[in-house]
């Protein structure tokens, strides 16, 4: 999970990278002009039913985040020592209660905000930052592509989840510091994929025709080279974000996340441990949870990637 | 290649230079400073600057640095303030545990993900491609603290067919079978999600090459398919799979946190989180360097390898 | 002991509480508190002495092995280093005192010494300065040395003189030696122990945790950094290994003064999660575990195979709160949270009975203890009722902090979102803020603010009050380096405890103490919330254990025949 997922196809210009930026960063396959590529992908995405399927995961997990006040039939920290670990089917609680008494069905549906939330802030942040630095890097090359490339080497030294957890253990353990490691974390994998876009971008007839024709720099790497590496970012971040609700959820359940008694689905999975042996619904419920959302977004990821490049159809 | 294999080595000084100063650069993350940590925050100011000064924290933060690298130079990573022992040889001992759980999980991820991903390329778009390549999309959505609960549950205390925890039963013989015993559950639960990775890029890699001229060549010639299969498939798909692997030993130790704190496996993992809970930033500091620099010498010497196998890219 | 001598304990005699977090701090530990916390600590059982007797092995001689499954690491073989009971209970085999808690209670007997020291016998002098003690003759180190006099005054000096050539500047026995001036031989088998000031507590104090006699030749010839690795005591069992984080081996002395253990192999494998440390007994692969988590309390007593016990112990798990600013401030508010919480509940339904209600800051088990006492029965109504007359019936929000775990501290989170759950019921809105152990130490002591203005805590008082001292007299606010973290200031109460503690005789000592309860509880400067029960288990096949309020547990009746 350090690395990311998407297949690297090895064409990098230049001088070999090394290992690391062979997989980790996917190379942009040959592309057409960029308008009319995210509605080539959208049409192909719309036949691939697995795709649907983690879209629809989303939209419902977006969804109970959402409403979750609306949706939850019990508020997630009513506890009622009276009816502790009621099991599944348990009538009011669908899906039984915790060691405190509360509704698990009903601090999952809450659980959902901070699972989202701890994945997908620091995938945007991580996206952000990532994107300008690959952009400035490929773009100009010179030492700020030598600044990026060190830079990245010395993070990638480190394994993610370490890399994280040393980081959430020396700010202290919140919800903000953990998106904040995360975020770190990921920031020179999305800078390499954009740099190695670019790259092969840069050189591209449609590029050199804007640059020739006199337009600004800004406007020429947003609208021409952004444009056209951004399909391949947005897959990554999709199979990122997927993997992000683990690592999220990894670091709560290490206690370095979400506080007590905030609903979080790694948090409750740890929690749960202490009743595994009588109640082990208390556990696996969230873990079941996790799973399904990070399926979501890893088919949602698979069907564009595919949908990118379809000769890599699964 | 021996100017190659010099100048890859000479490059990794930079890196292991930033490696080190990352790892020192998180110490100075922690709120106060370490001289407050110690003393607490109930400390008296004139306390904490005598302790600042003994320690030498009000020298300027570059030289604070590089005498802590002189000492890391000298193989001296401190003492532990849990174990009350010197940093060095505790993690080397921690690490030697976990690589044998790492390569326990890697052997797991090979023999499940090599065979899945060629099967699955040879036959894209087979029942045993689309459920096989579900399968490992579903093992990479798993995570491995949960798994390894699960595995727990069912297999130790249900089953009662694996140990729950730890590495070795604290009285008794240290044999193989009782090591792989333990060494079970952790290990399938640590390469089940680098299984799924392995046979993703095994198929994409082999579908890749499949397409390639020489292959279609070679079947052409009328060599039969089980030959093209061993001899030039997968003999090239090798390349991008030998990455996948250095590349997942990093993953493996990052999961490693994990998967041994909840089988209590007594590796650096485990030792990092230990000290994580107790503040022993010196045994943190310690866990995490030898970690980072072991990575690097192993994506090193996948670099070396690579090269060595693909003569296109050696001397570029 | 007086409030001078208290003080000087903290901050003059040779032990300043800062100096003591920073040695604490090395040792890991972090906190000059962590010396005095209970450990949630092993074993029980509610049987008393009496039927104890009955449980003993018949055969002394078998070829025993037991594995314990401990909640923590040993943090060191020392005594002297020694605080978390992780560590004292592996001490309590290989280290011996003059004296020791007598097994299944709190009373001192004589252990290497040969009589308890009494002012009638003229072992304690008249001004409760001078303490004599005749030593048991033909008791030999584990490395060969003879145990005298001068092994005492060695063992010692290695504590509290730090003109001693081998002086250990990291013991963490200063916090109950305080008092102690020298050590001196009167002829090879009788010592005398000299104190700056009376105190009552002395005896107990100097054998429960650091003054444990080690070997004068090992204190010569080995290291100071090395004592913690090694077996240099008269005990039972020898120390023979210790894989850190591991395991650490004991095994029978075969050259012991007394009676000989029946266990020939002793091993106390730390597994820190509580449900992992069920699941290995549940699975065979230990003999006896300590701490149990409440919710497989059942599981353990639905196995055929396995016996769960529980019984008194010393411990008490609380709620400080600020009393001097923030709305805890008035008297009715904190009797009010104290109404709030349902404390049987908690003990009944979230505990699984393995923990009593509290009444007051000292355990029913402690001698003390005031039965007159009934505290603060759950009645939320009348909670409401004295928020409105303190002016907060429309409620409002604070914030508790508490651990995430740690020594003594039970099962922390799920304990206090329950009483979360209590005070909302009233309208107190409080947000909780959990640390872990060694950082939430470092915060406590730095005492309650006006955000903060509660803080969860657990003690393991000794046989006499004395970590009670640091935790409710207005001398010892945090301020003034002590744990009284939420200010409480009642002068009386801190006369009280200070007259108490210099006051020889046990019956008016007694008679100080249940008023100084009394007076507290009026008071409500914590919210009482339970007192440990030792939770423990082991398989069938282990037999003679003796549950102790102290949490000590005496590893020489114990075998372990499988059948």
């Amino acid at each position: 999970m350090g690395a990311t997922t998407t297949e690297s196809t090895n064409s990098h210009s230049g001088s070999p990278p090394p290992a690391k930026e062979r997989a980790r960063s996917a190379a942009l396959p040959a592309l057409v002009a960029p308008q009319s590529q995210l509605s080539i992908i959208w049409r192909r995405l719309r036949q691939d039913a697995f795709a649907l399927i983690g879209a629809g995961i989303i939209l419902f997990t977006l969804f109970l985040a959402v409403a979750a006040p609306v949706v939850a039939p019990h508020d997630p920290l009513q506890q009622d020592s009276s009816i502790r670990l009621a099991p599944i089917g348990t009538s009011g609680h669908p899906l039984g209660t915790d060691g405190n008494g509360r509704d698990i069905l009903s601090r999952l549906i809450y659980g959902s905000r901070t699972a989202l939330l701890i994945a997908l802030v620091p995938v945007a942040v991580a996206a952000v930052f990532g994107i300008a630095m690959g952009l400035v890097a490929g773009y100009f090359g010179g030492w700020s592509d030598s600044l990026l490339m060190r830079f990245s080497d010395i993070l990638f030294a480190f394994p993610a989840v370490l890399l994280a957890i040393a980081i959430v253990a020396a700010l202290g353990p919140t919800l903000v510091n953990a998106m904040l490691a995360l975020a770190i974390v990921f920031v020179p994998a999305f800078a390499r994929l954009v740099r190695s876009s670019v790259l092969s971008l840069r050189e591209r007839e449609f590029v050199v025709a804007a640059r020739a024709s006199g337009s600004p720099t800004g406007r020429l790497l947003i609208r021409h080279v952004l444009a056209n590496a951004l399909p391949t970012v947005i897959v990554f971040a999709t199979l990122q974000t997927g993997q992000m609700i683990i690592f999220g959820s990894a670091l709560s359940f290490l206690g370095l996340g979400v506080q007590p008694p905030t609903p979080d689905w790694g948090t409750m999975s740890n929690d749960g441990r202490q009743q595994m042996l009588i109640a082990p619904w208390v556990t696996t419920l969230p873990g079941i949870a996790i799973f399904c959302v990070s399926v979501g977004f890893n088919l949602l990821g698979d069907g564009l990637r595919d949908a990118l490049d379809p000769t890599l159809r699964t | 290649m021996s100017t190659y294999i010099v100048r890859r080595i000479i490059g990794l000084i930079p890196v292991l230079l930033g490696v080190s100063i990352v790892v020192f650069l998180l110490m100075q993350l922690v709120p106060g400073d370490v001289a407050q940590a110690l003393l607490g925050i109930s400390a008296r100011p004139e306390d904490v600057e005598n302790l600042r000064r003994s320690l030498g924290l009000d020298r300027p933060i570059w030289v604070q640095y590089l005498s802590w690298l002189g000492m890391v130079l000298r193989g001296d990573l401190g003492i532990s303030l849990q174990q009350r022992t010197e940093v060095l040889p505790f993690v080397m001992d921690r690490f030697q545990n976990t690589l044998i759980l790492t390569v326990a999980a890697t052997i797991v991820s090979l023999v499940i993900g090599l065979p899945a991903g060629v099967i699955s390329a040879t036959k894209q778009y087979s029942v045993f491609d689309r459920v096989s390549m579900l399968i490992a999309l579903f093992s990479n959505s798993m995570p491995a603290f949960w798994l390894g609960l699960m595995a727990i549950l069912i297999f130790s205390l249900k089953l009662h067919w694996f140990p729950t925890s730890g590495m070795w039963p604290v009285v008794g013989e240290r044999t193989l079978p009782v090591l792989l015993s333990h060494l079970a559950l952790p290990a399938l639960t640590l390469g089940a999600a680098s299984a799924a990775y392995t046979a993703r890029i095994t198929r994409s890699s082999m579908l890749e090459v499949i397409r390639q001229d020489y292959v279609r060549t070679a079947r052409a010639k009328g060599l039969t398919e089980r030959t093209v299969l061993a001899r030039h498939t997968l003999a090239n798909a090798l390349l991008p799979i030998l990455t996948v692997v250095s590349l997942q030993f990093g993953y493996l130790l990052g999961g490693a946190v994990l998967t041994e704190t909840v089988f209590s496996w007594p590796g650096i993992g485990l030792a990092l989180y230990n000290a994580i809970s107790f503040r022993d930033y010196p045994l943190v500091q310690g866990a995490v360097l030898v970690v980072a620099t072991s990575f690097v010498v192993v994506n090193l010497l996948t670099d070396l390898l690579y090269s060595f196998l693909d003569p296109r890219i050696r001397y570029s | 002991m007086s409030r001078e001598a208290f003080v000087n304990i903290m901050m003059d005699g040779g032990l300043d509480r800062r100096e003591l977090v920073k040695r604490l701090v090395a040792l890991g530990v972090a906190a000059p508190v962590a010396a005095a916390l209970a450990e949630r600590g092993q074993g029980a059982g509610a049987a008393p002495v009496a039927s104890s007797a009955a449980r003993l092995p018949a055969a002394q001689e078998s070829d025993g092995t037991l594995i314990v499954a401990t909640e923590a690491d040993i943090e060191s073989f020392d005594p002297g280093h020694a605080i978390a009971l992780a560590s004292t209970r592996v001490n309590y085999a290989i280290y011996e005192g003059l004296l020791k808690y007598t097994p299944g209670t709190t009373d001192l007997e004589p252990l290497l010494a040969t009589e308890m020291p009494t002012l009638e016998n003229g072992g304690i002098s008249e001004d409760g300065l001078t303490y004599t003690f005749k030593l048991r003759e033909g008791v030999k180190f584990h490395d060969g040395a003879d145990f005298n006099a001068e092994a005492v005054r060695m063992s010692y000096r290695r504590l509290i003189d730090k003109e001693f050539e081998h002086y250990d500047d990291t013991n963490t026995a200063g916090f109950f030696l305080g008092d102690l001036t020298s050590v001196d031989p009167v002829d090879e088998h009788t010592v005398t122990f000299t104190l700056s000031k009376p105190n009552a507590a002395f005896l107990t104090l100097s054998n429960v945790y650091a003054g444990k006699i080690m070997s004068p030749k090992a204190i010569q010839e080995v290291p100071v950094a090395q004592w913690g690795e090694g077996s240099y005591g008269t005990g039972p069992f020898v120390a023979s290994a210790w894989d850190k984080g591991i395991s650490a081996t004991l095994v029978r002395n075969e050259d012991y003064w007394g009676t000989k253990p029946s266990l020939k192999t002793l091993v106390f494998q730390p597994i820190i999660e509580p449900t992992a440390r069920v699941a290995a007994l549940l699975n065979g692969e230990v003999d006896m575990i300590v701490v149990v988590p409440p919710d497989s309390i059942q599981s353990i007593k639905d196995d055929p195979n396995l016996t769960y016990e529980q019984g008194d112990s010393l411990q008490r798990w609380f709620i400080q709160l600020n009393t001097k600013e923030g709305p805890f401030a008035d008297k009715r508010v904190r009797q009010a949270v104290n109404y709030a919480v349902n404390k049987e509940g908690l003990a009944h339904d979230v505990l699984r009975d393995s923990a009593v209600p509290a009444t007051q800051p000292m355990a029913p088990a402690h001698w003390t203890y005031n039965p007159d006492i009934t505290g603060y029965p759950y009645d939320p109504e009348k909670a409401k009722a004295l928020l409105q007359e303190a002016g907060v019936g429309d409620g409002f929000s604070t914030t508790l902090m508490i651990p995430q775990s740690g020594s003594g501290m039970m099962i922390p989170v799920p304990m206090n979102e329950f009483i979360q759950g209590n005070l909302r019921e009233v309208g107190v809105d409080v947000q909780i803020q959990s640390y872990e152990w060694v950082s939430y130490l470092g915060l406590w002591t730095q005492g309650l603010n006006a955000d903060v203005t509660m803080a969860n805590m657990s003690t393991l008082e000794t046989g006499e009050p004395y970590f009670i001292h640091f935790q409710l007299s207005g001398d010892f606010t945090p301020d003034k380096g002590g744990w009284n973290v939420g200010y409480y200031d009642n002068p009386e109460v801190t006369k009280l405890l200070a007259e108490a503690l210099a006051t020889p005789d046990d019956a008016q000592r007694k008679a100080l103490y249940e008023k100084t309860w009394e007076l507290v509880v009026d008071d409500a400067p914590w919210i009482f919330v339970v007192n440990d029960l030792q939770p423990m288990a082991f398989k069938n096949s282990v037999t003679g254990y003796l549950t102790s309020p102290s949490y000590v547990i005496d590893f020489t009746t114990i075998s372990n025949t499988p059948q």
